[in-house]
């Protein structure tokens, strides 16, 4: 199952080199089930097991951080502009704004959710 | 006759919007960035309390980056290289980042507090990390070993060399006019952040104590010192992380972050060189004796060994848990190194 993580990432994103609007979403969501199913292998006990999760993190790293990269690239935006234009509004369609809200707040509750975990187990 | 202007309207789609390519594809590179700082690391489960207090700031990320990548050159000076180590400090900047997805810097500028000179210094964390992962997963720790240090030393087609930018980053503090390790005075103790930023002072001193640039940065160690000694009656503690100190960068570490193996012969001797360096107090101790602090702490620190007890002991000093964690220490030296930039004595 973890070889097949990167598969389906590379599904998630198809062919397509940026994402519709109404895929991000989706993707979002199928991204952290991902991640959820990566950490549980990495804290997994057999070694061989946590190993292999570990490259596949590794990779699916760059792969986020090289789409993340080309995307920008495609934008016409520094990493400076692309802050400023994602904290207007009014650059989007309201639609548009929707998903941005939708989709960072499940990355943040997510990320809570594992503070939350983490800070259980200290 | 009444002409109605057949003008096409496009539904919710004000004019003056950027084009959708742009939106999607900025929609899409923002979304991406965060998912990133969101994917699994290989030690979330290490992620402890102290890590919360990073927050995302750059200039805390940043050094805790520097603090990690002198460490792993110190961890790949070693024969053969100490690779469980620097596993562990590999896996705490792929989390650090992760933790700080707002890390979009290209260059860190940092305005020195004593003196207002501003420093900058050509850093991307993710770019150099990914550069150290694919080090990192090359699967001989001599190979790995090899590529760390020609990048740490001679840097490549993208970085500049890394000791350079350290020496960038530490040696404004070392000019005979500018480097003062000084705090306002403290009125109840100290607390230990106070404390571990002199400890990662040392620490990245140590890293570059043996790379070219060194030579240059002529450490002001009198001044160091003297700094020691102001810390009055809670030298004993300073003494302790200092000694704390060097024992983290001479053990192996656990995958949970716990300390595994010390080389202890290693800490000694580098214990005894810095005995060594401290200059003697006058003798004898003239009455009022203006050197009554530094005497102290000299004299307690010549008395020092490094072991467990006394690590456990550096630790219930300051009200800490004697098994205080890793990852917990590293916290304290990262807001401690962000109050020593900012002087921020409260």
């Amino acid at each position: 199952m973890a070889t097949n993580i990167l598969e389906k990432f590379d599904e998630l994103f198809g062919d397509e080199e940026v994402l519709e609007p109404q895929k991000i979403e989706l993707f979002v969501q199928e991204s952290l089930k991902f991640f959820e199913y990566l950490r549980e292998k990495l804290q997994s006990k057999d070694e061989n097991e946590q190993k292999e999760a570990l490259n596949i993190a590794i990779q699916l790293q760059k792969k986020l951080e090289s789409f993340a990269q080309k995307t920008l690239s495609k934008s016409g935006l520094s990493p400076d502009q692309l802050k400023n234009f994602m904290a207007a509004p009014q650059n989007f369609t309201p639609e548009e704004w929707k998903t941005l809200e939708n989709s960072e707040k499940d990355i943040e509750d997510y990320q809570k959710e594992l503070r939350k975990n983490h800070l259980k187990r200290i | 006759m009444k002409i109605t202007p057949n003008l096409p309207t496009i539904q919710g789609t004000p004019p003056s919007l950027p084009p959708a390519a742009q939106r999607h594809a900025a929609m899409t590179s923002h979304v991406t960035h965060l998912l990133g700082g969101a994917a699994p690391t290989p030690n979330t489960s290490k992620v402890g309390a102290t890590q919360q207090s990073q927050a995302s700031l750059n200039t805390d990320a940043t050094l805790q980056a520097w603090l990690d990548i002198s460490q792993i050159y110190m961890l790949y000076q070693q024969n053969p290289p100490n690779t469980q180590a620097v596993d562990s400090l590999v896996a705490d900047l792929f989390n650090l980042l992760n933790k700080n997805p707002n890390l979009y810097a290209q260059t860190v500028s940092v305005t020195l507090p004593n003196t207002g000179v501003p420093v900058t210094v050509n850093f991307n964390p993710r770019d150099i990390v990914n550069t150290v992962f694919n080090i990192y997963l090359n699967p001989s720790p001599q190979a790995q070993q090899a590529a760390f240090m020609n990048l740490f030393l001679n840097g490549d087609a993208s970085h500049p060399p890394l000791d350079e930018c350290l020496y960038a980053l530490i040696s404004p503090y070392n000019t005979d006019s500018n480097f003062d390790f000084s705090f306002s005075s403290p009125q109840n103790g100290w607390k230990p952040s106070q404390l571990m930023d002199v400890a990662s002072c040392y620490m990245i001193m140590a890293a570059l104590s043996s790379t070219p640039e060194m030579e240059k940065l002529d450490v002001n160690i009198d001044k160091f010192w003297s700094f020691c000694g102001s810390l009055g009656p809670n030298s004993l503690v300073f003494s302790q992380f200092l000694m704390t100190a060097l024992i983290l960068q001479n053990s192996t570490l656990n995958p949970d972050g716990s300390i595994a193996s010390t080389n202890w012969t290693q800490v000694n001797s580098e214990l005894a060189l810095i005995k060594s360096e401290l200059p003697a107090p006058t003798t004898p101790a003239p009455n009022p004796d203006p050197q009554a602090n530094y005497r102290k702490m000299y004299n307690q620190f010549q008395g020092l060994s490094c072991n467990y007890q006394s690590l456990s002991a550096a630790w219930t000093a300051v009200g800490l848990p004697a098994d205080t964690d890793y990852n917990t220490i590293r916290g304290y030296a990262v807001q401690a190194w962000d109050a020593f930039l900012t002087n921020d004595n409260k």
